[in-house]
């Protein structure tokens, strides 16, 4: 199932931005919005579950976001990973999925990850800490 | 930003309006009755505790489980410790499940009974929350018994449970069920009939199977917009495929319906338990003295509890995510090892948070958001973790 679903991605992109590591599927940052429109329209995955982010604090990928889509009707679950550097910037899903808006902005206020076309990116849960989940 | 408009009001809705139930703040747009927009802030509860976990070891996190959404302490308890169990590997003995299964339910209960007076207390019924109360101080008593503490529970344990269960709980459990479905049937009588209840809860916020799925809704809202979705019956975990109960579904992801849901619910939960009741003997923890808590007859050794509790055990590398039926919805927690003691990093997906978003698109009238609000089940705690 997982493995058709890569196969289809590795099509639909390239074959080197897609991999599976681990039980979940790594995708290049500048694809993730296609990426997961294409689940969402092609393969019904039609609910994001969960949109977090792991500092994983090493020098050369240093946040790792993980986006988590349920298909309700197959029963089946995707992990999306991606990395991301420093002070890098990724594109919003919120306008394909909505309840992405207030996850994206919890990783903003926890991690300082920055999101493009962000409808309303303020901080969520903290009003005056920086980053606050990052490690050291 | 539009222009102003002199017909428009703001109206701060809480923080500490006695509907929101917690802390939580909305900041409503009106134009006379009608609401145009509605902008949750949140975080007035916000400890923290993903962050605080990574500081402790994998045993001292579990208190912080309970805090999350305390009304029903067990479910949040039960998805962590299953998180750390699949990274270890390690399956807990077959009374152990069944205890969980029993802590889980009864804490299903307890919260929907909260849920319930809630929605009943907002939408102008006094008399349901004073018998539910009363069960709830009875179900307590029994968490008293099985755990030492009333609602925080603190008994579930990696590999098992903290103590074992004696029989004579059981006896009161199953003394106290009898009553139980009487007194909900009494509970129902002041609401499923009622005419002032109907006419406050038929047909008012309505949310529709698409905008549940697209709002990430779980749990008993996604099943009263007509979705058959319970993590029990299509994730089973724990050993809930052995039991029969049944997953009720609306279709019309109203008000009501939310609130038949719930009742619903609380039947099956009881025919859950019923079946936990007689229950295997046996161990309550993997025969393993990494896992296994220290009972009270070990109370001289000093240096096993220190063992346990303080330095706690190495979980091997790599990461475990486990989802739970909880009764607000789906709780999860996506636990990341290091190979250390301590959890790299522990994430809490809460049911509740996601819900926020969609309060602008089904509420379209100051009169009927305390309803709503309520019919959603909404745990601020929960959600500012």
């Amino acid at each position: 199932m997982l493995n058709d679903i890569v196969s289809e991605l590795q099509q639909f992109l390239s074959i080197n931005d897609v991999t599976l590591d681990n039980g979940s599927v790594v995708i290049n940052k500048n694809n993730i919005v296609r990426a997961i429109q294409f689940l969402k329209n092609e393969k019904e995955f039609y609910q994001l579950t969960d949109l977090f982010a792991v500092d994983l604090n090493t020098s050369e990928q240093r946040f790792a976001l993980f986006y988590c889509l349920l298909n309700h009707d197959a029963n089946s679950r995707i992990t999306i990973k991606t990395f991301l550097e420093d002070e890098e910037a990724i594109s919003s899903i919120s306008g394909i999925f909505k309840n992405a808006d207030f996850y994206e902005r919890e990783i903003f206020d926890m991690f300082g990850v920055m999101f493009f076309n962000h409808p309303d990116s303020r901080k969520i849960l903290t009003v005056d800490c920086v980053a606050p989940m990052r490690k050291s | 930003m539009t222009f102003f408009n002199p017909l428009t009001q703001f109206i701060n809705y809480g923080p500490q309006h006695p509907s929101v139930h917690g802390c939580l703040r909305l900041v409503l747009e009106c134009q006379n009755e009608n609401i145009v927009s509605i902008t949750p802030h949140i975080g007035f509860l916000h400890r923290g505790i993903e962050k605080i976990i990574e500081t402790k070891t994998y045993s001292q996190a579990i208190p912080y489980m309970d805090r999350t959404d305390y009304v029903s302490a067990g479910t949040q308890e039960h998805a962590y410790v299953l998180a750390v169990e699949k990274l270890l590997n390690i399956v807990p003995p077959k009374r152990a499940q069944f205890i969980r299964v029993l802590v889980c339910e009864l804490s299903r209960i307890s919260s929907h009974l909260i849920h319930l007076t809630m929605l009943a207390l907002d939408s102008g019924s006094l008399s349901p929350f004073l018998l539910a109360m009363e069960e709830r101080e009875k179900l307590m008593e029994i968490f008293e018994a099985i755990s030492g503490a009333r609602m925080l529970l603190n008994y579930f344990r990696v590999g098992g449970v903290a103590s074992d269960i004696p029989n004579e709980v059981l006896k009161k459990i199953s003394d106290w069920m009898t009553k139980f479905s009487v007194r909900l049937d009494d509970i129902e009588s002041f609401l499923t009939n009622n005419n002032i209840f109907k006419s406050r809860t038929v047909g008012v916020g309505i949310i529709t199977l698409n905008q549940a799925l697209e709002f990430g809704l779980s749990g008993p809202n996604l099943r009263a917009s007509g979705l058959k979705w319970d993590l029990r019956k299509n994730e089973p975990y724990e050993n809930y495929a052995d039991f029969d109960f049944e997953i009720p579904v609306m279709k019309i992801g109203d008000t009501y319906s939310r609130y038949l849901i719930k009742v619903f619910e609380m039947r099956q939960s009881l025919k859950i338990i019923q079946q936990c009741l007689d229950m295997p003997s046996g161990d309550i923890c993997v025969q393993d003295l990494r896992f296994y808590p220290p009972q009270k007859t070990d109370d001289a050794n000093i240096i096993y509890h220190t063992n346990y509790y303080r330095h706690g055990f190495v979980v091997p590398k790599g990461d475990a995510r486990q989802t739970v039926e909880s009764p607000k919805g789906e709780f999860a927690i996506h636990l990341f090892s290091d190979g250390t003691e301590k959890p790299y990093r522990c994430r809490i997906r809460s049911a509740g948070f996601s819900v926020l978003q969609l309060l602008s698109s089904i509420i379209k009238n100051v009169s009927e958001l305390p309803v709503v609000l309520a019919s959603l089940d909404l745990m601020p705690s929960e959600i500012d973790r």
